[in-house]
């Protein structure tokens, strides 16, 4: 799942900064793509407000 | 009496019985950052003129005995994060180089009605993140004071200061707190406003005191502190939750069997000490800082960014980036998941006073990092008041610290039960600089 995301994130990176600049980001947004694949694994019920 | 080695807590009554003069002391202070300040790097703005004017006026009050409050005369540094009227504040930035706020920020309008004398403002980290500032640890020029609350932590453990204000987001005061062999206090968020201080990302901002000694932060803290600090009872034995799940796989072996001597230690002096566990949330919790962290940076660097990037250090310049990728949806479920794993971690204050971590993963590393916050993170995500407490010194000289957790808004059970173990571990040692 992280490597779909990261996928999707490095697209917007692209269009944000331009290829150079997504492929210089590219550990970071493996990272964030780590952490986002918990994050929407994560259990919650609809009474888990923020 | 030596000046420059004062707490907080003995400077105040030594200028209240009359012993010490303000202006003597800030002469002494000021003679202390001329002999180390060239090496130790801690200030980025110090006005000698207005620090003695100000000095002079609390000498004044003092003889006519009329004390502002509990820091009248004490020169403290601020963290360059925190608005200074009339004093420049860079906020580690070239963005804000010649940036001169109109108004102060809350913790500093608060420590000033207090008495206390603005001695200067301390070196931050770019923007309060990771990339390292001109700062080096008084115990080893060659090593990190930590970051981003690098001056602050490096002039009090330098003696240029007795105490200092610093921020906390991931570990920014508990970690340079540790690495430089000081003590330091994290309250609940909302004990002190941060109104006017620049922000790293706004839900886990928390403003930060670091002093000599648990009794140091507590005068600071009762100064500063929006309500009033309820008091405890001392109970017959505190009990302490030693934590070794995930914050042992991130220390080396020194900090380890330091910190097991320690809670061997405290156990033999009376405290009730017991392994906890934690809850299956926490797993999580680290993706859930750093999402949070990304989303709320990249939109406080939203105006600035676009045109200043190339004056952005690696580090804050890939989290305002990364953060711009990501979805408000995701963003939300990480504040969320926040919300359940306080729920979830507060559960652990049933059984427990307080909850013991090293305060670092090791000793303070070389000066190409500010090192790791990952023992902090999880309690500021938790917005657990924490304490830190210097205890040993390592192989090479460095001093190791202690993490305390307590729960929300008890920030006088902590500061009771930190002055307890402060005497059990009765550190004295200071950098030789």
């Amino acid at each position: 799942m992280s490597t779909e995301i990261a996928k999707v994130l490095t697209s917007r990176a692209v269009e944000k900064f331009g290829e150079e600049r997504a492929g210089q980001l590219r550990s970071d947004i493996q990272q964030v793509a780590e952490d986002l694949e918990q994050v929407r694994t994560a259990s919650l019920e609809n009474d888990d407000e923020p | 009496m030596n000046p420059e080695s004062l707490t907080l807590t003995a400077a105040s009554q030594v200028i209240r019985d009359g012993q010490l003069s303000p202006i003597d002391y800030v002469h002494a202070l000021l003679a202390r950052i001329d002999r180390v300040e060239g090496r130790v790097r801690a200030w980025v703005t110090v006005d000698r003129e207005a620090v003695l004017a100000e000095a002079r006026r609390c000498e004044e009050e003092a003889r006519r005995k009329q004390f502002r409050g509990p820091l009248h005369g004490v020169p403290i540094g601020v963290k360059d994060l925190f608005f200074t009227k009339g004093l420049r504040t860079t906020v580690g930035s070239e963005v804000f180089r010649d940036f001169v706020p109109s108004e102060d920020a809350r913790a500093v309008q608060r420590v000033k009605a207090a008495g206390a004398i603005i001695l200067g403002k301390t070196v931050t980290t770019m923007f309060a993140n990771l990339d390292p500032g001109p700062t080096r640890n008084p115990w080893n020029l060659a090593h990190t004071p930590g970051g981003s609350s690098s001056g602050s932590a490096a002039a009090v453990a330098g003696r240029m200061c007795p105490a200092a204000i610093g921020s906390q987001t991931i570990g920014s005061v508990g970690r340079p707190a540790a690495f430089c062999g000081i003590s330091s206090l994290v309250p609940t968020q909302r004990r002190i406003g941060l109104s006017r201080t620049w922000p790293l990302a706004w839900s886990l901002d928390h403003v930060g005191l670091l002093g000599r000694s648990a009794a140091d932060l507590e005068i600071m803290l009762d100064a500063m502190s929006e309500s009033a600090v309820e008091r405890t009872r001392r109970p017959k034995a505190y009990r302490i939750g030693i934590i070794r799940d995930f914050f042992y796989a991130h220390a080396t072996e020194e900090a380890r069997s330091l910190n097991d001597a320690l809670a061997n230690k405290l156990g033999g002096a009376g405290f009730q000490i017991e392994e906890a566990r934690l809850p299956a949330i926490f797993e999580v919790a680290p993706a859930t800082l750093r999402t949070i962290i990304r989303a709320e940076t990249a939109s406080v660097h939203e105006q600035i960014f676009p045109s200043n990037r190339h004056t952005y250090g690696p580090k804050i310049r890939a989290v305002v980036e990364t953060g711009m990728l990501i979805d408000a949806s995701d963003y939300v479920r990480a504040r969320r998941i926040r919300r359940k794993y306080q729920s979830e971690m507060a559960k652990l204050f049933e059984r427990f006073d307080a909850l013991m971590t090293p305060a670092a993963p090791g000793t303070a590393p070389d000066l190409s990092t500010t090192g790791d916050p990952v023992m902090n993170g999880p309690w500021t995500l938790a917005d657990f008041p924490t304490m830190t407490l210097p205890h040993a010194l390592g192989a090479n000289g460095l001093p190791i610290g202690v993490q305390l957790s307590g729960p929300p808004l008890q920030e006088g059970l902590l500061l009771e039960l930190g002055k307890a173990v402060e005497a059990v571990i009765g550190f004295q040692a200071q950098p030789s600089l």
